[in-house]
């Protein structure tokens, strides 16, 4: 039984990081309509970012997780306005092979400046145990980080007049822009929140995983399943879906087979389109 | 008028780059001949072709310093061609047939196990024939008769005795797998499963993953650690292998590891320190084997001071020997060219034979057969600290 | 210049393409003799990417549903010919046909779930399968042979490097006239009608479900035939030849060359492979190590300032030089 519960927190805390990246990825699915299949790249960069500040430059993690934030915001709202932005009101697809090229540039560049993977040090190095579970304490401040983002950011969209703009936005972006809310605005808005949120995945991660270049490519292909299990642009749905995925995985190896997890993770997610061709929580079409 | 001076200079400039090309076979003397490299040099397995290219170059430029190859009265000196074949099959085909059908090499160097297969589907071929110089230690490719390949390092079978007898010697019966997934991990698992199981101990869960694509291994361990082993099997790239260590003993796992041999404990080492790698079974790290080869630690301090990093690789170490036979093959062959005569070569007495203090590997012989040359292979065990060197395997005598 | 264009003009452009098509093909079948052996097989291993190219721009560029399972397909295809000619042994003609017709078959499984989902979340799905497909080549070692892979045997007459590209080339040609008669029968019509409005077109009875299925099969069985012409000419079969990035390749040379043209899929997996094997045997050591990353930014400004591909920005560009040259000759100001 115990070790039941130890999967499951594990499943949690693997759930948690595809949410945080999740997330981001709806968000700017929802409000500009694309597939930003870089975004896990950006994850990428914000880890090597963390490597810099923290190793490097010496700073304290948690001060190192806002500047990591901050920087990688800025970096996002580039991408969107030399990459995204001129690409606007093209096909769908057309944005994919942008995203493509996203990727190998910046896999490439990464990789020509620092061909080794990197390791950074935990800011607590302590394992806890309780009811039989051991687990490392970077493992809790994922699980709890996750949880104080996801409430953080629905407070900013349903409080403030900015949240409620990007959701507006979201809902139906000529509307919006009668009422004479700025678009390009607060698609750069977006961007920031989303890529800071893929930062913030990646600090909290990188103590207890290696920072390689490929590191973003794998967690985006599970991101995007899990925004479309929860429905393209649905919020309530990429918490579900990223939790859901997370659990599945930690069960599938302990119980199934872990050389095929992710043949059973995407398998669940096939037959939950053929039953909703929208996802969980009616997306957009 | 115009038109007439172009084609006049036209024609001038031909004869010109005609003249210095024949100019460069007759009096020169010395000729260059390529050898082809080609290997992963982008991508997730750049290091490792990053550094069997190391070690065929410094070979080269030693062959070249030390005068070459004479034949007759023409002086044959080594340049390196490499191109990168990302680990897959298809573009190491295209470029070994770019070396053999517009650089006119005739030997290649390939240190993948899955493109191996190809290039020795198109080696044989009439016209075409190239000497395929193999560094894997799959032991199907050890054992497989093709006209002329030669594979550098021990077949990974020779290690699983040895092995085995470190940890049964521990008192370890019960294993745990978590290797990597794909072809190489899962022979490996397949091979150390039998012999493991043969010697009377039990494998008490199997967790393989990807150590190519995951980032966080936990999940994999507390599945495998659920089922109280004394002794985890894993392995595959140095850097994830080395995450795998580290998370296991922050699971609170106080047993042993057999490490797989494409995984190297001086660099699982530098990231998770030696005490975490206590009571690790592995291959040999080349610091410790300076008492074997005592020109290693020479050639690691020529290796750093040419390529920077901390230590050298047995794949450069290697890939330098074997390069270094390859030359006295086709000195004694007396030919660059004759493939034929070149691979027969090998085989004569003394030829594989390197002593350890001129070259990095002390290579024993060759089986005429195979191509496969004898190089021991040597176990370790971490034990207080420090790797203990084990009695080297003859694996040939077996 | 205004010479040119009065020599165009008298041309009927009918015969001007005409003249483009056999200069091509001229150029195509004499293309052995004057490059090197080297150049052969790097174009059979582009013609047999752009049979891929031009399966997927049936059911992206006529249909409108954006499959990322044709890398996986294609891989298919490769093993299904593979494991049939070696060892099950049969004869090439028969394991050719059954080789895209297994594609075909599993093609219809996919379709038959992920063909219910429309637009990105089809685009997801079919990548889905794709992982999966390749996570068990790579995990199922009695399917993909293991370490050592499966060996394509080559049948006697396709030993030599040029038979193979006259094979290829043929099987290239094939791939494009049946293309051209769907797109030009009432069939085609039908996709192309689910691809600009897929509600109007069921309003007025077309089955779309059942269309989309056949274009899609369909395509399968042509990313089969791709598939298969790769293992005739490497030998060789490994996993990753399903790996998902290979459906983007396909997907790259489509956009790229321009879809929903019969000439784009060509131009886009001819021009593009071909760019990245020069780019790496270039000489040049920092292009070497930073192809992708030159081949990352050709894709995005191509995407930015040719949204429909290169020959979609061709045929624009001469458009509006035929219009400038028009309205120059009426009198009236260009804008």
């Amino acid at each position: 039984m115990s070790f039941f519960f130890n999967q499951l927190v594990i499943g949690i805390q693997l759930g948690s990081q595809y949410v945080m990246v999740a997330l981001g990825l709806t968000l700017i699915f929802g409000i500009l309509d694309i597939s930003h299949f870089a975004h896990g790249h950006l994850y990428m960069i914000g880890a090597y970012l963390l490597y810099i500040v923290m190793v490097l430059g010496g700073i304290n993690y948690w001060i190192a997780l806002i500047i990591c934030m901050a920087a990688l915001a800025v970096g996002g709202v580039v991408v969107e306005r030399l990459v995204y932005r001129p690409l606007r009101g093209q096909p769908h697809i057309n944005t994919f092979i942008a995203a493509i090229g996203l990727i190998l540039v910046l896999e490439t560049l990464v990789r020509g400046i620092q061909p080794k993977a990197l390791s950074v040090p935990k800011p607590i190095d302590t394992t806890l145990q309780f009811a039989g579970i051991n687990m490392e304490l970077q493992r809790l401040f994922v699980i709890i980080g996750a949880v104080v983002l996801i409430v953080l950011l629905q407070l900013f969209i349903k409080r403030t007049r900015l949240g409620t703009a990007i959701e507006a936005v979201a809902q139906d972006r000529e509307g919006a822009a009668l009422v004479g809310i700025n678009v390009n605005r607060i698609s750069a808005l977006t961007f920031a929140i989303a890529t800071a949120l893929a930062a913030a995945a990646a600090v909290l991660m990188a103590p207890l995983a290696f920072v390689s270049p490929e590191m973003g490519s794998v967690l985006i292909l599970k991101a995007f399943v899990i925004v479309v299990i929860g429905g393209l642009g649905s919020m309530k749905g990429a918490i579900v879906g990223g939790y859901l995925l997370g659990i599945i995985e930690a069960m599938a190896i302990a119980y199934i087979s872990s050389a095929y997890k992710d043949v059973f993770a995407f398998a669940v997610l096939i037959i939950i389109l053929a039953i909703r061709p929208t996802g969980l929580f009616r997306g957009r079409d | 008028m115009r038109l007439k001076a172009i084609i006049v200079l036209i024609v001038a400039l031909m004869m010109v780059t005609l003249g210095l090309a024949s100019c460069g076979e007759e009096a020169g003397e010395k000729v260059t001949k390529k050898i082809g490299l080609t290997a992963p040099l982008s991508g997730v397995s750049a290091q490792y072709g990053k550094d069997i290219e190391a070690g065929v170059q410094m070979a080269i430029e030693r062959i070249n310093e030390e005068g070459g190859i004479t034949i007759g009265d023409t002086t044959y000196v080594f340049e390196l061609v490499s191109a990168d074949d990302e680990a897959t099959p298809e573009p190491a085909l295209s470029n070994a047939q770019r070396f053999i059908l517009e650089e006119d090499i005739k030997v290649i160097f390939d240190p993948v196990a899955t493109s191996i297969q190809p290039l020795i589907g198109i080696n044989e071929k009439a016209g075409e024939e190239f000497i395929m110089m193999a560094y894997t230690s799959v032991p199907l490719y050890t054992e497989k008769v093709n006209k002329y390949m030669i594979t550098m390092p021990p077949p990974f079978a020779s290690y699983i005795k040895p092995w085995i007898t470190l940890a049964m010697g521990k008192g370890w019966t019960k294993l745990g797998m978590v290797q990597t997934t794909g072809a190489y991990g899962d022979l490996w698992g397949k091979y150390f499963e039998q012999a493991w199981t043969g010697a009377g101990g039990t494998v008490v869960a199997k967790a393989p993953a990807s150590y190519y694509t995951e980032s966080d291994f936990t999940p994999y361990l507390t599945t495998v650690l659920a089922a109280n082993p004394d002794v985890i099997f894993c392995g595959g790239p140095s850097d994830p292998t080395a995450l795998v260590i580290d998370q296991a003993r922050g699971l609170g796992f106080t047993g042993g590891f057999i490490v797989i041999d494409q995984a190297k404990l001086d660099f699982i080492a530098d990231t998770t320190g030696m005490e975490k790698l206590e009571g690790a079974i592995g291959v040999l790290p080349v610091a410790d084997a300076y008492d074997l080869w005592p020109f290693l630690e020479t050639f690691n301090d020529d290796y750093v001071e040419k390529y920077g990093g901390e230590r050298t690789t047995w794949e450069s170490a290697i890939a330098y020997s074997g390069t270094m036979i390859l030359a006295r093959a086709m000195d004694e062959a007396q030919s660059v060219d004759d493939v034929e005569a070149i691979r027969a070569a090998f085989n004569v007495s003394g030829i594989a034979e390197l002593d350890g203090a001129e070259y990095p590997v002390g290579y024993q012989g060759i089986n005429p057969q195979t191509g496969a040359l004898f190089m021991p292979a040597t176990a370790t065990i971490c034990e207080d600290g420090v790797f203990l060197e084990q009695e080297p395997v003859e694996w040939w005598k077996e | 210049m205004a010479g040119i264009v009065r020599l165009w003009k008298k041309f009927p452009s009918k015969y001007g393409k005409a003249g483009i098509i056999v200069l091509v093909l001229a150029l195509a079948v004499v293309m052995p003799w004057i490059t090197s052996k080297y150049n052969v097989r790097i174009l059979t291993l582009a013609m047999a990417w752009a049979i891929a190219a031009l399966s997927l721009n049936l059911i992206l560029g006529y249909t409108g549903q954006a499959s990322l399972a044709h890398g996986a397909l294609m891989g298919i295809g490769a093993y299904a010919f593979g494991i049939f000619a070696e060892r099950v042994g049969l004869n090439f003609w028969l394991a050719l046909p059954i080789a895209c017709l297994v594609t075909a078959f599993i093609g219809l499984l996919i379709g038959l779930p992920s063909l219910r989902t429309k637009g990105p979340y089809f685009a997801i799905v079919t990548l889905c399968f794709n992982v999966i497909v390749y996570k068990v080549f790579e995990n199922w070692q009695w399917l993909s042979g293991g370490i050592q892979g499966q060996v394509v045997p080559q049948p006697s007459f396709l030993q030599q490097r040029w038979a193979r590209y006259y094979f290829v080339l043929g099987c290239l040609l094939l791939t494009l006239i049946v293309m051209h008669f769907i797109v030009k029968s009432l069939l085609g019509l039908t996709f192309m009608s689910i691809r600009s409005n897929e509600n109007l077109a069921e309003a007025t009875g077309i089955n779309t479900f059942r269309n989309k299925l056949l274009s899609f099969v369909v395509s399968c069985f042509f990313v089969g035939l791709a598939g298969s012409m790769l293992a005739i000419e490497n030998g060789q079969l490994d996993p990753t030849i399903t790996i998902h990035l290979n459906s983007f390749y396909i997907l790259i040379f489509l956009l790229i060359g321009g879809a929903a043209t019969l000439s784009g899929p060509l131009v886009g997996a001819i021009g593009l492979y071909w760019l990245l094997d020069y780019m790496k045997k270039i000489g040049i050591k920092g292009i070497e190590e930073f192809r992708y990353l030159f081949f990352g930014l050709i894709l995005i400004i191509v995407i930015i300032y040719m949204p429909r591909g290169l020959v979609g920005g061709l045929k624009q560009l001469w458009e509006w030089m035929k219009s400038r040259l028009k309205r120059r000759k009426i009198g009236e100001v260009p804008e």
